[in-house]
């Protein structure tokens, strides 16, 4: 059976004005193709038979009691929380918020395990001497002991040039190659796409279908010149569904490059400041392989151009500033873990004739690990006006959110007033974020910003830490609270 | 457009939170608050609460930091770093900047003076004087004396013209 909802391009819990509206679009654009073409002709009959069931409450019922029982194979489910039940017709421009939530309603028990394909690739620049390496080789070890027996593992280093230390191994027979990681040693510069690319090969040239690929990058330096190579290498990876995760040590690696590396395959980068850290974050990824639904998880979709996208910030499983251009990749889902998108837009100011807004319009879609299945959930972003404002408050996920994104701001703001040399408005946003992590109760962190601040006073700069605690260090509070503590 | 409040900063319509200084601007049926998430992990200074009853003691216990809390809004200023911190209200182009500026307040309308009063931190007291300023200085809405150092309590509610904090000590 043909989903209806699908052919007008709508949710499933589309309203009576909604579906209304959809259909005379649609129609519309049919009607001047009709005459010529027999397809397009087709095309209108699907269309005329969605809008007769979908726009008659009984028939439409049946429909989709039918429907739940086709969908039941399909375990994904899609929501989506606005900052406002309906929106007031304005003459001025207007923030909308939507929060879109993608779950597997399955937990992994009983489930075969899809086996993982790893790639390490390491920088091994001079700047990795003092103990960086020595840890790096320790949880190397551990990574081994933690694999499962049909695992793939590979080892790529680099300087200057890339290194194959370990070719692509089975998890079995890696304890016979520890010597090699033992001798590793640290010199030369950094140049992170050769690394990349071998380690992009080593994954890419793999033929078993069904595994979750995972190369992982850990670095503590800038890359110069090679970074757009680095950005086409990893849409290509993408493609193949090999999700790049990126580590920062210490406080001299590129964060922005590194952000936007990862968010192409939907990975994420983070800031390693501790030895512990490190081990955590590994253990993480690791524990992630574990439970992979589905692969190639990404959002596409179309909007109107005179709504404006302000930012796409991804709220779990980790948090990270996301493309604003579709498609989002969002790389794996896993069983046990949602993944939560947040979108700012702004509205244009409305005209009367207008019964709603479409924000964006498109489709979920992954592919389920352990074969080359495609689901597909349509997803609409969408908003009814209404002629009084709505008096419900925005829900709580939704305050939450945006409030910390909102902090996350404050601390970029203070960053970029920093680089016009404007202390004095630095500080200000810096007490600011102070002020309200210590009214949240984040007296940590709230230390931190405020010794910042006063680094800031004293000599113009932040410290040498200073600046990835406060980016990262606020970022991480947006991830869901259980998981905000480290 | 919404004002916010607090910075008098503008915002679209259908904003949740000011960009400039994060107070919330949409009425939620309680306060918004959320719980405490501490995130860098080698802060040994992490886990640190306020002690909300006031204490007649006026001695600053080991390890204690000094707070200013602005009631307007309840702003949280650290005194740290410095021995005296002068209090005031910033002018453009006025030479001196206190250290602690209440213009974002609307201080002039509050009768806060450019250079109104000065807090002095040692290791174990904190005391103000008020610099002579045009509307005076009032200790728990009693008036101090000019040039003359009180000495302060945690939990004392200072008044600077009609601009109003509390002294808060904490671990």
């Amino acid at each position: 059976m043909c989903d209806h909802y699908r052919t007008l391009g709508i949710n499933k819990d589309a309203t009576k004005n909604e579906i209304r509206d959809a259909y005379s679009i649609a129609a519309r654009n049919y009607q001047d193709a009709v005459d010529a073409d027999s397809g397009a002709q087709e095309e209108f009959q699907r269309l005329q038979e969605a809008y007769e069931i979908l726009s008659d409450p009984v028939k439409r019922q049946l429909y989709d009691a039918s429907q739940e029982r086709e969908d039941e194979e399909i375990l994904v489910e899609v929501d989506t929380i606005y900052s406002s039940e309906t929106l007031v017709r304005l003459d001025e421009p207007q923030r909308v918020y939507a929060m879109v939530t993608i779950r597997c309603k399955s937990s992994a028990n009983g489930y075969q395990r899809t086996p993982a394909n790893i790639c390490l690739v390491v920088d091994r620049s001079t700047s990795m001497k003092e103990n960086r390496l020595e840890i790096m080789k320790r949880n190397i070890l551990n990574i081994f002991d933690r694999l499962s027996a049909d695992d793939v593992f590979s080892l790529i280093t680099f300087n200057d040039r890339a290194e194959v230390v370990i070719p692509s191994t089975t998890a079995i027979n890696l304890p016979s190659l520890k010597k090699s990681i033992l001798g590793l040693t640290a010199d030369g510069g950094t140049e992170i796409f050769q690394g990349l690319i071998r380690g992009y090969q080593m994954l890419s040239q793999s033929i078993r279908k069904a595994e979750s690929r995972y190369l992982m990058l850990l670095t503590d330096g800038h890359t110069y010149g090679d970074e757009s190579s680095c950005y086409s290498m990893a849409r290509q990876a993408a493609q193949e569904g090999i999700v790049i995760q990126g580590m920062g040590i210490g406080h001299e690696w590129n964060d922005r490059f590194l952000d936007r590396l990862t968010s192409i395959s939907g990975g994420c980068a983070q800031y390693i400041s501790t030895p512990e850290d490190l081990q955590q974050i590994l253990d993480r990824q690791l524990q992630a392989l574990e439970s992979v639904y589905a692969q190639q998880l990404k959002f596409s979709f179309k909007k109107p151009d005179d709504i404006s996208i302000g930012t796409v910030f991804r709220l779990s499983p980790d948090s990270a500033p996301m493309s604003t251009e579709s498609p989002v990749s969002l790389g794996n889902l896993e069983y046990d873990r949602e993944q939560v998108l947040l979108f700012e837009f702004l509205v244009p100011p409305q005209e009367e004739s207008k019964t709603g807004v479409e924000l964006a319009n498109g489709e979920i879609s992954m592919k389920l690990s352990g074969g080359d299945k495609l689901v597909q959930v349509p997803c609409r972003l969408y908003r009814e006006y209404a002629d009084t404002a709505s008096e419900a408050p925005p829900p709580d996920r939704m305050m939450r959110a945006v409030s910390r994104l909102t902090l996350y701001r404050l601390q970029a703001k203070a960053h970029s007033a920093l680089l016009e040399r404007n202390v004095a408005e630095a500080t200000r946003y810096l007490q600011s974020l102070a002020t309200h992590l210590l009214s949240q109760g984040n007296h940590g962190l709230a230390r931190t910003v405020l010794r910042e601040a006063e680094s800031i006073r004293k000599h113009g700069e932040f410290s040498k830490y200073g600046e990835k605690n406060l980016k990262y260090g606020t970022r991480a509070l947006m991830l869901p609270e259980d998981e905000g503590e480290r | 457009m919404i004002i916010c409040p607090n910075c008098h900063h503008q915002e679209f319509a259908g904003a949740l939170f000011c960009s400039e200084c994060a107070t919330q601007l949409v009425v939620t049926e309680h306060p918004f608050k959320v719980g405490a998430t501490d995130i860098i992990s080698n802060d040994k200074l992490d886990g640190m609460t306020f002690t909300p009853k006031r204490r007649d003691s006026t001695r600053i216990g080991p390890g204690e930091h000094i707070f200013l809390k602005i009631l307007l809004d309840g702003t949280l200023m650290e005194l740290a770093g410095h021995k005296e911190f002068t209090v005031g209200r910033g002018v453009k182009g006025q030479l001196i900047l206190p250290d602690v500026d209440l213009g974002v307040y609307d201080a002039h309308a509050l009768g806060v003076s450019r250079l109104h009063a000065v807090l002095k931190v040692t290791p174990t007291a904190v005391s103000i004087m008020d610099l002579g300023s045009s509307n005076g200085t009032c200790l728990n809405s009693v008036p101090i004396r000019g040039h003359e150092e009180t000495i302060l309590h945690h939990g004392d509610i200072v008044a600077l013209g009609k601009l109003e904090f509390e002294v808060l000590f904490d671990v």
